[in-house]
């Protein structure tokens, strides 16, 4: 999972809730990783958030991962300290809207945001503001498929408490005090985009296999498509290598694996 | 269970578009300028996306019907397909919606009237023989009805129309709209089946072939003409048993007065709709059974397509008369396997 995150004030609970330690090397950005997560503090507004997710896209290329902006927002209704997810992100200057497919059960309430240029003094609708979010579900978009695209936001000011009192020094309380409800739904997300990953043992299996005989470039493309069809018709990989291994010719091994697969390829 | 609901601005002043709200008081409504926002971007995954779908609401435009290859009839001069919704309530493995579309949120387009004037417009048209409308290609016509109000909508028009025929296509065993309302012999309620051991690895959410059974035998007994369609027609083990056995329960049960036709179709799906099924379910083994390319489509190669069919149709043939059997002929040449 990929962490994009404006400020330190709002990274510092979640690296440490989540057991992130500061990357070597990592000039651009601040980078924290972890077991199965990054987090990049991006700094404010549109064009660092998009510099941040290519930075980490170009870092950690692995395909179907989850990606997330999390940070603080402006809100027209809800509560400070509340966070919401955002079903609907509208870029202020572009009018290009993104709608963030909503696939998972969550107690966090849900809301349309609004990424502008500079921060409002007014709150003119019952809808979040932020300063990232539209150039980030852009960007985000290069790196994986949409559903695996979120943004939450904690609402840090609203029309009672407007954007000019916020206490920055209170930043880390509030977004620490938001995390046990933000935690659950990271946790699911990252259980969605395992559905979605392929499993790295058949790759590597299939790499293997295409390791064992001197196979051209189309045969390549056959021997990796029988494989697959190999893994889903339930033919286990040894039988599969041995196969391939003790078969002659090339030519012959796909004839001999091709041939093994036939009689499997009636439904059960 | 819907809790997000996308709207086109504008289409919550239709009476519909209110009525479903009625129905999810407490979903979270999102406004779009128009449903393709949300449904037409690429990079989306149908099959994430069918652990949880959202609805659109949209009104459709433009073209409304559109005409039905000659093949799929049911006896009509004239056919005609049209979709209040796209997307099915049920998760089926060899369905080419999930091919088709990129997106897996039901989009319900309100505006019912606009095609029922469209169907009224063409059974106006001087014409010789039936002309035939199917609503159920790329949507369950009776699944969804609870939320949709389709059926009940459409039965009014229907009864007031008498030379459009309307086939509902469905899986479903909630038929309680047309056992509530007096039988109409221009609309026909036509049940998809493929074996239950079949249907279990593959139609994910579809009700057992025996309470789809017992729906037709309510509907039946209320005087609705009833369909069936053993479509598509999946090649497995113990093939001949399997379908055999599924003729007898469901012509055993069936009153013959109430049978209106029978359909028999292949499986067969479009190369590039194929792609994308074999990528979002890489590890299914119906994607990996006795398939080639044929033509610009994906099908069961011809020698077994022919063996399993003539199978069918020999076996259909010993249990309903002729005429009422419907066949999708096969047209593909061969080409060599990819």
């Amino acid at each position: 999972m990929n962490l994009i995150v404006a400020l330190k004030a709002e990274a510092s609970p979640l690296i440490e809730s989540l057991s992130l330690s500061r990357a070597e090397g990592s000039e651009s950005f601040p980078l924290f990783v972890g077991d199965h997560c990054n987090l990049i503090i991006s700094g404010v507004g549109k064009s660092r958030a998009s510099a941040a997710v290519l930075y980490l896209r170009e870092r950690f290329p692995q395909p179907n991962q989850a990606w997330v902006n999390l940070g603080f927002a402006g809100h027209g209704k809800l509560e400070v300290g509340k966070s919401f997810l955002a079903n609907r992100v509208m870029d202020g200057e572009s009018g290009e809207a993104f709608y963030p497919p909503q696939l998972i059960v969550s107690k966090i309430a849900s809301s349309s945001l609004l990424t502008t240029l500079n921060p409002l003094a007014e709150y003119p609708e019952p809808i979040g503001y932020d300063m990232e979010a539209s150039a980030f579900c852009l960007s985000a978009r290069t790196a994986t498929t949409r559903e695996l695209i979120q943004v939450v936001k904690v609402v840090s000011d609203n029309p009672a408490n407007p954007v000019e009192s916020f206490d920055r020094s209170r930043a880390a309380s509030l977004m620490k005090n938001a995390l046990p409800s933000i935690h659950p739904f990271l946790e699911k997300l990252e259980q969605l985009a395992s559905k979605v990953t392929p499993p790295t043992e058949l790759l590597e299996f299939i790499e293997e296999a295409l390791a064992l005989k001197p196979f051209t470039q189309t045969q390549r493309h056959q021997v990796r498509k029988l494989l697959n069809q190999a893994n889903a018709l339930g033919l286990p990989e040894e039988d599969a290598r041995a196969i391939l291994e003790s078969s002659g010719a090339t030519r012959e091994a796909i004839h001999e694996l091709d041939l093994v697969l036939e009689e499997r390829r009636l439904l059960s | 269970m819907i809790d997000l609901i996308y709207h086109e601005e504008g289409v919550l002043d239709h009476p519909r578009a209110r009525e479903v709200l009625d129905r999810y008081p407490r979903a979270t409504l999102v406004p779009c300028s128009h449903y393709k926002e949300i449904f037409n971007p690429n990079g989306q995954n149908f099959a994430l996306q069918k652990h949880k779908p959202s609805l659109i609401l949209a009104r459709k435009t433009g073209s409304l019907l559109h005409p039905v290859p000659p093949s799929y009839g049911i006896g009509g001069e004239r056919n005609f397909y049209f979709s209040h919704l796209l997307n099915c309530l049920y998760d089926c493995r060899y369905c080419f919606l999930q091919g088709m579309f990129p997106s897996a949120h039901y989009v319900l387009f309100v505006n019912y009237e606009d095609f029922q004037d469209e169907i009224l417009r063409l059974t106006q048209e001087p014409q010789e023989g039936e002309s035939w409308f199917f609503s159920g290609y790329d949507c369950d016509s009776l699944a969804m009805e609870k939320s949709t109000g389709f059926v009940r909508s459409f039965l009014p028009f229907l009864s007031e129309t008498p030379r459009a025929r309307l086939e509902l296509r469905t899986k479903s065993a909630d038929t309680g709209i047309l056992e509530s309302t007096d039988a109409l012999p221009n609309v026909v309620t036509a049940f998809s089946f493929t074996p239950e051991e079949i249907g279990n690895q593959l139609e994910k959410g579809v009700p057992p072939v025996d309470s789809r059974l017992r729906a037709i035998g309510r509907i039946a007994e209320r005087g609705w003409p009833v369909g069936v369609r053993i479509d598509p027609l999946l090649d497995c083990i113990d093939f001949e048993k399997r379908y055999r056995d599924l003729f007898d329960k469901l012509f055993t049960s069936l009153p013959d007065e109430s049978l209106h036709s029978v359909s028999l179709g292949v499986f067969r799906v479009p190369s590039s709709y194929f792609g994308r099924m074999e990528k979002l379910h890489p590890r299914e083994p119906l994607f990996a059974g006795r398939l080639a390319k044929r033509c610009d489509s994906v099908a069961y190669r011809r020698e077994i397509e022919l063996e399993r069919t003539a199978f069918c149709r020999e076996e259909l043939l010993k249990r309903i008369p002729a005429s009422k059997l419907f066949q999708c002929e096969t047209t593909l040449d061969d080409q060599p396997s990819p």
